[in-house]
Formats: structure tokens, C-alpha cells, sequence
């Protein structure tokens, strides 16, 4: 994978965000949007923090957070793998979201009353701890 | 840019490139195919630092070929016969001055490129493992698996089954040659695949991958073709290891024009090299 329109990832020493959150927040994205497919191996520890510049335990705090929220998997030496939680967790998504919707029909609430309960859902639910997330 | 310390206001602005140096990051832009509105100043900066450490290493090489006229032209006022102490410390001093110079042009290009990477933010990288085969292609791995697996077959099987002694001898040669070639190629091979990106957004990270398959390019260069050559004028007419010689220096010609070619092809069309 390389090339102009390759996936990459982008770290700013700019912004309030910790590193180790902006490489989580930007492998977590990537996977559940399927750039990087299952299966995909990702770069060691070591050449992921040289090439944007980092500490390795910045980086290996990320992977074990992504770990621990089931979208990567270790090999032990072969590497770390995305692995099929990140499928699983969007199927459940769409399965919830096709739950909802076939509630909200029988309820006969409109669309914009029906997305607006599930912002407020959203809000009242701040981003979930990857530990608590698997 | 300019930004103002405590009482000292500092120039952060990279000075200009020389006239030479720009026109050939321009013709580097044209061959890989990059926008017409020219290179991005990151890619500038570090295709211009590859640039002056060329111009070491091909001062250094004029140097040594001056070195090697100057030492034929004292044999031959002098009388000096070939193979003499006097006479071998001019071929040494020539390759002395031709290693010593390509030393310098690649120390050079490591300190630009650790300098400038101290200087780039944001910082890109991929986020997937890229190995030899994907960033090199396969052409190239082609054309290093013959190069070197292929000259120590045929340096092993002229040591080993050559019938006279002076062509074990020359196999003993080329073998010592294979060694310090594959070092050098292995030198060369972990520098471009290992060193960090140098990179703020996809299009620089391209340009560093373009930048590693060229600095990669020496490791595959057919110097062993040629001394394989050479080896083979060093054998006894007409044997079976002469054939071996010709026909491995034939087979990592081809491979390398190939992936020569494929290179190029890719650069052209800004895509990168694909498997044979």
C-alpha cells in the first residue's frame, strides 16, 4: 500500500490532542471504515514511532488501547493484524440501528424527531473507554 | 518565515536552490511524473541534498580516474612494472579516493535528511507494514536474487569443480568481490528501508517512497556483471566455467535492465513499480 493515495496517518504536535490518542483515534477510524481491511498487518511499534517521530511507548499505549477495544490483534513476532472485531462491532451497530428504526416506524415517530432522540443518546454517552468497549 | 527569539530574530527560510541543482529537481519532477506546479519544498530540499552528494561522489570518481591516468603515465616514463609495491600504491590511493568519496556523498545525504526530518511537523506515516516487495517491486527482488545468490552459484562452482588453479583462483577473487559487493548492497538496502519517513502529508510520503526506490536503486547496479566479466577474461578459454561467468553476467544484466525499465514506467505514470 503506497503511493499518493495510500491511507496515512497524520500526527500534529499542534493540537491539545495526546499523541498516543491522535495514532488511536486515527488507526480506530481507519479500521472501522474498512480503509485498512482485515487482516491488514500494521507497522512494528518501533517503525510506526521513527517515521512520525514519537516515542515508542506513545505508540505501543495506542496499539494496546486498540488491543484491548478488539480492532487489532498481536501475532507475537508475525506482527499486529486487524482483526475482525472492528467488523463485528459495525454489524452490531447496523443491527441496533435496524432495531431502532423498526421501533420508531411502529411508534410513528417522523425521521427528525426519531435522529434527534438518537443524538441526544449520543451526547449522553461520551466516547466509551476502549477497555469497556469489547 | 521569519520568527523572533528573545533578541535575536532567526531566518527559518531554506536559502535557495542553486540554478544547477533546480534544474535537476525540475527534470526529477518531469521523470516521476509530479504536478506541474513543481515539487513540494520538503521533496525540494531532500532531492537536492541527493543531488550534492552525487556531485562528491562523481568528483571523487574524476579524482581516481585522474589518480589511475596519473599512475599509467609515471609506468610508463618510469619504466615501473605492473605489480609492484610503488605501482599498487597508486591503484590503492585511486580506490581509496573513489570509496572515500562515495562515504562522504552518502554521509552527506544522512545528515540533510536527518536535519531536515528535525524540522518537519506534522509528521505522516502509514499505517500498514510496507515490506522490500511492495515499496522495491518485484523486478527488483528479481533482479537481486540473481545478482547475488546467483555470482556466489557460480564463484562456489568455479572454486570448487574448476580443473586448473589459476581459475580457482579467479573464483576466489570474484567470490571476495560477491562478499563486499553484498555488504555494500546490504548497507545500502537497510538504509533505504528502514530509514524513518520524511513526511507532512500523502504527497511528500509518496516522494519519500520514489526517494527510497532510488536510493535503493545502487544495491541491484550490474557492477558484479562486470567483474563476472572481467573474471571470465581471467579463465581458461572455451571452459564450462567461462560459459557460467557469461551467462551470469547475461542474467543479471537482463534482470536489471527490467526492473530498470519497470522503474522508469513506473515513474512516468506516478504509480509505483509492480511485480514481474
Amino acid at each position: 500500500m503506497t503511493g499518493p493515495q495510500a491511507p496515512v496517518i497524520r500526527i500534529d504536535a499542534g493540537t491539545p490532542t495526546p499523541p498516543y490518542e491522535q495514532v488511536r483515534a486515527q488507526l480506530a477510524r481507519q479500521i472501522t471504515d474498512r480503509v485498512l481491511p482485515v487482516g491488514t498487518r500494521l507497522p512494528t511499534v518501533r517503525r510506526l514511532a521513527a517515521d512520525l517521530g514519537l516515542a515508542v511507548n506513545t505508540v505501543a499505549r495506542a496499539y494496546r488501547e486498540l488491543e484491548e477495544a478488539g480492532l487489532v490483534v498481536t501475532r507475537g513476532r508475525a506482527g499486529t493484524f486487524v482483526s475482525a472485531g472492528g467488523e463485528r462491532s459495525r454489524d452490531l451497530a447496523h443491527a441496533a440501528a435496524r432495531q431502532y428504526a423498526a421501533t420508531v416506524r411502529a411508534l410513528g415517530l417522523d425521521e427528525a424527531e426519531a435522529l434527534a432522540i438518537v443524538r441526544a443518546a449520543l451526547a449522553s454517552h461520551p466516547t466509551v473507554p476502549p477497555a469497556a468497549a469489547g | 518565515m521569519r520568527q523572533r527569539g528573545s533578541d535575536v530574530a532567526v531566518d527559518t527560510t531554506p536559502p535557495p536552490l542553486d540554478p544547477d541543482v533546480r534544474a535537476r529537481v525540475h527534470a526529477w519532477r518531469r521523470r516521476h511524473g509530479r504536478p506541474a506546479e513543481g515539487l513540494h519544498p520538503l521533496t525540494e530540499r531532500r532531492y537536492a541534498a541527493r543531488y550534492r552528494a552525487y556531485r562528491t561522489e562523481l568528483g571523487a570518481a574524476w579524482a581516481a580516474a585522474g589518480v589511475f591516468v596519473a599512475a599509467t603515465a609515471w609506468q610508463l616514463v618510469t619504466g615501473e612494472r605492473p605489480g609492484t609495491a610503488a605501482t599498487l600504491a597508486w591503484f590503492v590511493a585511486a580506490y581509496l579516493i573513489l570509496a572515500g568519496g562515495s562515504l562522504l556523498g552518502r554521509r552527506r545525504q544522512r545528515l540533510a535528511d536527518r536535519a531536515i526530518a528535525a524540522t518537519v511537523s506534522p509528521r505522516v506515516a502509514r499505517p500498514v507494514a510496507v515490506g522490500a516487495r511492495e515499496l522495491l517491486g518485484g523486478w527488483f527482488l528479481l533482479a537481486a536474487a540473481v545478482a547475488y545468490p546467483g555470482a556466489v552459484a557460480v564463484g562456489v562452482a568455479g572454486l570448487l569443480a574448476a580443473d586448473r588453479s589459476a581459475d580457482r583462483a579467479t573464483a576466489v577473487a570474484f567470490l571476495v568481490a560477491v562478499a563486499f559487493f553484498a555488504a555494500c548492497a546490504a548497507a545500502t538496502l537497510t538504509d533505504a528501508l528502514r530509514r524513518p519517513a520524511v513526511a507532512t502529508d500523502p504527497r511528500t510520503l509518496s516522494d519519500d517512497e520514489a526517494l527510497r526506490r532510488e536510493d535503493a536503486g545502487p544495491a541491484v547496479a550490474p557492477y558484479l556483471a562486470v567483474l563476472a566479466l572481467v573474471a571470465g577474461v581471467g579463465t581458461t578459454p572455451g571452459s564450462w566455467l567461462l560459459w557460467a561467468y557469461l551467462g551470469y553476467a547475461a542474467a543479471a544484466a537482463v534482470t536489471w535492465a527490467a526492473w530498470q525499465r519497470a522503474h522508469r514506467r513506473a515513474a512516468t505514470v506516478g504509480t509505483d513499480p509492480t511485480a514481474p
